[in-house]
């Protein structure tokens, strides 16, 4: 009969014990848990930064109220641009400066000086001269057409016609003037340059 | 028949077997022979013929299962020190081992090599409150038992049990007293004498008896006085027995029982089926006392008379079943650490899922965030710029209405000179100016330097001019031809002077 194997003593049993343990618990945590663990870690600082970021936008929202303050804008921007097309309807267009001249001629016979007058447009005028104050917009001096007027004529009648050139129905703008007496009888002549 | 099973009682000097079947709860002997032999049994090897003997012997085809007797398998009664309540806690194999190292002195072979059967009997000498617990130990060689396992393998049979004939016959079925009645039951064998003392169908107390059935006539009285103390003694420990009961092939012996009732005053008979209330039947005529270990060890076997098993089987060892446990121990705790392990891999990975899951929702959400912020950043832009475009548009208009609402500069100069100038000075010349046209260059003379400086200062006061810069006064002979045709001096002051208007 074959000898009975000699049984293991406690400790050799708990060796055996502990040893698997020890061992799937060592690989267990160096291969499996460890990296898992990591990338929850990981995972997890990052939603946590993420939280934080929105709710600091959700704090301090951009768009709170801008819709309808865009819109008040627009509205506001509709009703200046309104009072702009009108204001700038007051502006001579190339259209309208036949008619233009037309009222100073007319105001010029009015005043007995269509005899003496002399109106001629500049061409040469390719830049605007400095006679506007600084921050005056473009649209005053800029596609604006030049003439030059020159009237004869007493101080009684050279001053009214000068002071109609501001009363048309579109604006004129007098620049370089120069009145100088001519003669004896103390007749004005006059030059300027009309900004129509 | 279904159940059956032989029991082979190997005694010294003859082979006896019983077939005992179950019917209902009682036990039929159908079959029981009985062959002498000369050699006996005394070493592991030598049951095959004798097996083959008592087989021969049967009418009929012996049934696969057998259990044996024999005087090699050993019945001991040990006592230990541990109460009974603490020994009723113990395992299998603690027991065991506590009865191995209680038995070992008393073997004629090692302890590691004995297979062992552990009774606690119900009825304890010394009562539930002793100190110690009495064990009902039965005991054979490993080697014993692989001897006859295997002589009975070769005869296309199966060992169930070795039993132990010394106390087998204590549960032959005999039980036919009222319920709670004390019978003694005496077994004498060729080779040993044992008693037991029996309440129903339970066996309380176990002992050999020294004395031994011989020839001497002599020797008849001592066996009858020892069994006469046995009885007295079973009588002190448990009470008077209603009878004694006289079995196994010593029974036969002519007036034993006669002498046993004489000597210790209580009804003594001869074991027989018919004192056994039913229990026991024979289909093959009267089977005598020679037969009731057999029958005692059947019925144990089948289940029908004891509660315990009074034999030893080829169970494990005890050292096999450590190490089996240890290996179950190990799996147990490879497969609880790996459960363990495994839904620790599944929180952690779980929770990374989740985390995932999170920051890709939070991420969209970032984005959404993100979108509507640089939306926002470019309405806010659109504002500035309408804005922006809203100041210049009301600039360009407040121009305009200056521009519309302003009289000519020169007008309003010549307007104002006229208002101011004295009647002894004259203009001849104005110029405004190329770099503003509120400035003007005045050019003029006068009769008297007084009313020049007179003149400039009302300039200055007036209400349309901003400041006067005087350019000088200075005399001028202006010449004219008198009336005598001479020329004569005719001195004026010429004056220049700058006026800037006021603005609008």
């Amino acid at each position: 009969m074959a000898k009975e194997k000699r049984r293991l003593t406690p400790f050799e049993q708990i060796g055996l014990l502990i040893a698997p343990v020890v061992i799937i618990a060592y690989v267990y945590v160096q291969f499996v848990y460890s990296p898992a663990n990591k990338k929850a870690e990981s995972l997890g600082s990052q939603v946590v930064e993420l939280e934080r970021s929105i709710a600091a936008l959700k704090a301090n929202p951009a768009d709170r109220g801008i819709r309808e303050r865009l819109e008040a804008a627009q509205k506001a921007e509709a009703v200046v641009k309104a009072k702009l097309d009108e204001a700038r309807s007051k502006l001579a267009t190339k259209a309208d400066v036949p008619s233009v001249i037309n009222q100073i001629t007319s105001n010029a016979r009015l005043n007995g000086l269509d005899r003496n007058m002399d109106i001629r447009r500049l061409e040469e005028f390719a830049r605007p001269p400095k006679m506007l104050s600084e921050g005056a917009p473009e649209i005053l001096y800029r596609d604006r057409t030049y003439h030059s007027l020159r009237v004869v004529g007493p101080f009684k009648n050279i001053l009214p016609f000068l002071a109609s050139l501001g009363s048309g129905s579109k604006i004129v703008g007098v620049q370089n003037a120069s009145i100088t007496v001519v003669n004896e009888k103390g007749d004005l002549e006059v030059t300027l340059l009309l900004r129509i | 028949m279904a159940g059956d099973i032989i029991a082979i009682d190997l005694d010294r000097d003859a082979v006896r077997a019983v077939v005992v079947s179950t019917h209902g709860r009682s036990g039929v002997v159908t079959e029981a022979v009985e062959t002498s032999i000369d050699t006996g049994f005394g070493g592991m090897g030598e049951h095959g013929p004798a097996f083959d003997t008592a087989l021969a012997a049967l009418a009929g085809q012996p049934p696969k299962r057998v259990v044996v007797l024999t005087s090699q398998a050993r019945s001991f009664t040990c006592d230990l020190s541990l109460p009974l309540s603490q020994v009723q806690k113990l395992g299998r194999e603690k027991l065991e081992h506590a009865a191995r190292w209680e038995i070992e002195p008393y073997l004629d072979f090692p302890a590691s090599e004995a297979l062992l059967s552990v009774a606690i009997p119900q009825h304890q000498p010394g009562g539930y409150a002793s100190k110690t617990t009495t064990l009902q130990v039965c005991v054979a060689p490993r080697e014993l038992y692989a001897a006859i396992e295997g002589a009975c393998q070769v005869r296309g049979m199966k060992l169930l049990r070795l039993y132990a004939p010394d106390n087998a016959f204590a549960y032959s079925g005999v039980g036919a007293l009222e319920e709670g009645g004390l019978e003694a039951v005496v077994s004498l064998r060729n080779s040993s004498t044992a008693a037991a003392m029996k309440r129903g169908q339970e066996a309380l107390i176990f002992r050999s008896i020294p004395a031994i059935v011989g020839n001497d006539p002599s020797s008849a009285d001592e066996l009858v006085w020892a069994i006469a103390d046995t009885v007295k003694d079973f009588t002190q420990a448990a009470g008077v027995p209603e009878r004694v009961i006289l079995a196994d092939a010593g029974a036969a012996i002519p007036t034993l029982a006669e002498q046993v009732k004489l000597q210790s005053g209580i009804d003594a008979a001869v074991w027989s089926t018919s004192y056994t209330n039913g229990m026991v039947k024979s289909e093959c005529g009267t089977i005598g006392p020679q037969y009731a270990s057999a029958v005692g060890a059947a019925l144990q076997e089948l289940g029908i008379c004891g509660s315990d098993k009074h034999g030893v089987d080829n169970r494990i060892p005890v050292a096999h079943t450590l190490r089996s446990n240890l290996h179950v121990a190990i799996v147990t705790l490879i497969i609880v650490l790996g459960g363990g392990l495994g839904l620790n891999y599944y929180t952690v990975h779980s929770r990374t899922k989740r985390l995932a899951s999170d920051q890709s929702d939070l991420k969209t959400t970032e984005q959404d965030l993100k979108f509507r912020q640089s939306k926002a950043q470019e309405e806010e832009e659109k504002i500035a710029h309408v804005e922006t475009a809203m100041e210049a548009a009301r600039k360009e208009i407040a121009w305009i209405d200056k521009l519309r609402n302003a009289k000519p500069a020169a007008a309003t100069l010549l307007e104002g000179l006229r208002g101011t100038i004295p009647y002894d000075v004259v203009l001849y010349r104005v110029e405004q100016s190329q770099a503003s046209d509120r400035e003007f260059m005045v050019s003029g003379w006068g009769w008297r330097a007084g009313s020049i400086s007179e003149f400039q200062a009302k300039v200055q006061e007036a209400e349309w001019s901003e400041f006067v810069s005087p350019g000088g006064i200075y005399e001028k002979d202006l010449g004219r031809t008198a009336a005598t045709g001479e020329q004569e001096k005719v001195l004026t002051y010429q004056f220049t002077m700058t006026i800037r208007l006021k603005a609008e």
